[in-house]
């Protein structure tokens, strides 16, 4: 019975814990990214491919088993680097900043960190999602880096346990914490508005 | 301030009088402002690494005992963080930054908590410190956890959680040797926290 049970748990924490998770993460169209970047005088913005500078690129986290071995793969079904760049584009949309060519701002930079983490306590399960990336803004009129910065984005839930559809909404509130990141960011406001 | 786990009893409404110079000459509507959570400093470490040995041994009653014993060894860090930043505080500086902020924007009057009519927010901080930002590196950056609750006047409360982390990382070590770092990097994101908070009032659709 006791060996049922905590199959039974470990099923519910993790799914099954041989097969590989394909997660449809992507940050959610009704995200209120609105804040002081709707202040800005609009530009256009082109965000450049990002660089996937993970440390490990071959998964976003691991699935464990009831001894804490790493058994299965949790992937993203898209790109992070896709998932990171239409996070920005969205919240810059939603602070009425264009996009497109000729630009007057190129976004560059790499995805650095994109990791789902499950760990149990006593009486809950931890979620922890966090996505990071390394951004360079560059103005076309003054030909110059005019910021550069790094961010961050973290998202954690404590829920009696949970599967695919919890770690895929920790992993969307991620980006979205990420975005809001850099749409709050007030030095890279100061600086996109002296690049007017 | 000690951190203890006396907020957990006694703050749990615990109200932050925000005497801003110059508030009554402020066009803006009222805003009352609460401070239910202090928040609590905490050292994540051994809480952010991946689960290991206990669990191996014992399955999940052995990852809830690692889980215990990872708890405590980061409780050993938290001790040596606040022997190098004894006046750690959680509050303090975001409180500042929210209120300057909203003072600058000019679209809200804070005003004491007594205040009637108006509309109401509620800060509460979670916790706030140190957390193993790179596990690969073993590094280390500030964080703060916080929930944003805001009753608008005549509109319909609402509620978000705020988590934001330093821009910065160091290992433990530099944080508890070098003068001042500890301090600077964890004001550095709680003011950030403060001015995010107090956007989030002011740009709500």
């Amino acid at each position: 019975m006791k060996t049922i049970w905590l199959l039974s748990v470990v099923v519910l924490v993790q799914g099954c814990a041989f097969t590989t998770a394909r997660l449809n993460i992507a940050a959610r169209p009704d995200t209120n990214f609105k804040g002081p970047m709707s202040q800005v005088a609009p530009m256009k913005f082109d965000i450049k491919p990002l660089e996937d500078a993970r440390s490990d690129k071959a998964r976003i986290g691991w699935k464990r088993n009831g001894f804490g071995q790493n058994t299965a793969d949790i992937l993203s079904t898209r790109p992070v680097t896709e998932l990171v760049a239409e996070g920005i584009r969205a919240g810059l949309k939603q602070n009425g900043q264009g996009a497109g060519i000729p630009s007057d701002i190129n976004i560059s930079g790499s995805v650095t960190r994109f990791w789902f983490e499950v760990k149990p306590n006593f009486w809950t399960i931890e979620f922890n999602g966090n996505v990071e990336c390394d951004l360079e803004f560059f103005s076309n009129r003054t030909n110059s880096v005019i910021y550069k910065s790094r961010y961050s984005g973290t998202y954690t839930k404590k829920t009696g346990g949970g599967l695919e559809a919890t770690w895929t909404e920790v992993m969307d509130a991620s980006i979205e914490k990420l975005v809001e990141d850099i749409l709050f960011d007030a030095n890279l406001i100061e600086a996109l508005n002296k690049s007017k | 301030m000690k951190y203890t786990n006396g907020w957990r009893f006694t703050a749990l409404f615990c109200i932050f009088m925000l005497k801003t110079a110059g508030a009554a000459d402020q066009p803006g509507q009222p805003l009352s402002v609460t401070n239910s959570k202090l928040g609590v400093l905490e050292v994540i470490s051994h809480r952010m690494r991946p689960v290991g040995a206990g669990i191996v041994v014992a399955g999940l009653i052995g990852a809830a005992i690692e889980s215990g014993i990872e708890s405590s060894q980061d409780e050993d860090m938290k001790k040596q963080l606040l022997k190098s930043f004894p006046g750690a505080s959680c509050s303090q500086p975001l409180l500042e930054a929210f209120a300057a902020r909203l003072r600058a924007e000019g679209s809200f009057a804070v005003e004491d908590a007594k205040g009637k009519g108006g509309a109401a927010v509620d800060i509460a901080i979670d916790e706030c410190g140190l957390h193993l930002a790179d596990t690969t590196a073993d590094q280390f950056a500030s964080y703060v956890y916080l929930t944003l609750k805001v009753k608008p006047a005549g509109a319909v409360a609402w509620s978000e959680k705020i988590q934001v982390s330093g821009r910065n990382r160091y290992n433990f070590d530099e944080f508890v040797n070098q003068p001042g770092l500890a301090q600077a990097e964890l004001e550095d994101v709680l003011k950030r926290a403060g001015v995010r908070a107090a956007d989030k009032i002011i740009y709500k659709k």
